[in-house]
């Protein structure tokens, strides 16, 4: 898994490439919240286009994340979200505490 | 598809216990249910599914030593895909005696299982020089468990 940091003003877009599954994919990412958090930047969108899939370890991985960033009174917002990945969401109910959206311009949008 | 006599056909891979190697597992995914045509949703159903007892398999059943290697077969009948994976751990075979229930939505863990069960038609568990899952996907059954029970 790859991230690719981009600050827009108080909203931060990470891209993601690659498969989220666990093993060292959870240190990266979890640094790349906990430089963002750091720094006060709480508002973040997770574009997932490039990602193929997500194992339950991955959801492990963004499920803490989430949880990080919201305990900082921010949020995060998904984009990109493929049909595997969305069926997986759907399963384990967890669509209900991602929001996901269209586009990045629907996302800005939400903050 | 199913071979000629009715007899299933069985396409086995054997892979060291990375996880980096799991996109391979998915690739093979793909060409087979593409093959059974399977519909988008089945094809992710098992993608995911075998995908996740890999993972367990290599993460836990292996502690990801990659010296070690898990064994997957695919069995395919005329009607259904049967999928088992096979590490050589400790073994493991998990309660499934209730309806599968979703872990706590914000706990980072615990959703392989739940995952599986919800996603495939069957979904058992056999210790046998480690753990065996063994997964079935009926084609056009309509889903897993989850939508079965309701």
């Amino acid at each position: 898994m790859k991230v690719v940091r981009d600050d827009r003003d108080a909203v931060t877009l990470l891209r993601v490439e690659g498969k989220i599954m666990g093993g060292p994919d959870a240190d990266t990412f979890k640094k790349v919240i906990k430089d963002l958090v750091a720094e006060g930047r709480n508002k973040v969108i997770l574009d997932l286009n490039k990602v193929s899939w997500v194992n339950s370890t991955g959801l492990g991985i963004l499920i803490s994340g989430h949880t990080t960033i919201k305990s900082n009174g921010g949020g995060m917002a998904l984009i990109g979200v493929n049909q595997r990945i969305d069926q997986i969401f759907m399963v384990t109910k967890l669509n209900t505490i991602f929001q996901a959206y269209e586009d990045e311009a629907s996302a800005l949008a939400s903050f | 598809m199913a071979s000629s006599n009715n007899a299933a056909l069985r396409i086995g891979l054997q892979l060291p216990s990375r996880l980096d190697l799991l996109g391979v597992v998915d690739k093979v995914i793909e060409g087979i249910t593409e093959q059974m045509e399977f519909d988008d949703v089945d094809r992710d159903a098992i993608a995911i599914s075998v995908i996740e007892a890999s993972t367990n398999a290599i993460q836990h059943g292996h502690e990801t030593d990659p010296t070690k290697p898990i064994d997957i077969v695919f069995e395919i009948e005329e009607d259904r895909l049967v999928v088992t994976v096979h590490d050589h751990g400790v073994g493991y075979v998990p309660d499934l005696s209730d309806d599968p229930t979703p872990p706590d939505l914000l706990s980072t863990r615990g959703r392989g299982i739940f995952i599986m069960r919800s996603m495939m038609d069957e979904v058992t568990f056999d210790v046998t020089d480690g753990t065996l899952v063994r997964l079935v996907k009926e084609k056009n059954a309509g889903g897993g468990e989850e939508e079965n029970s309701g």
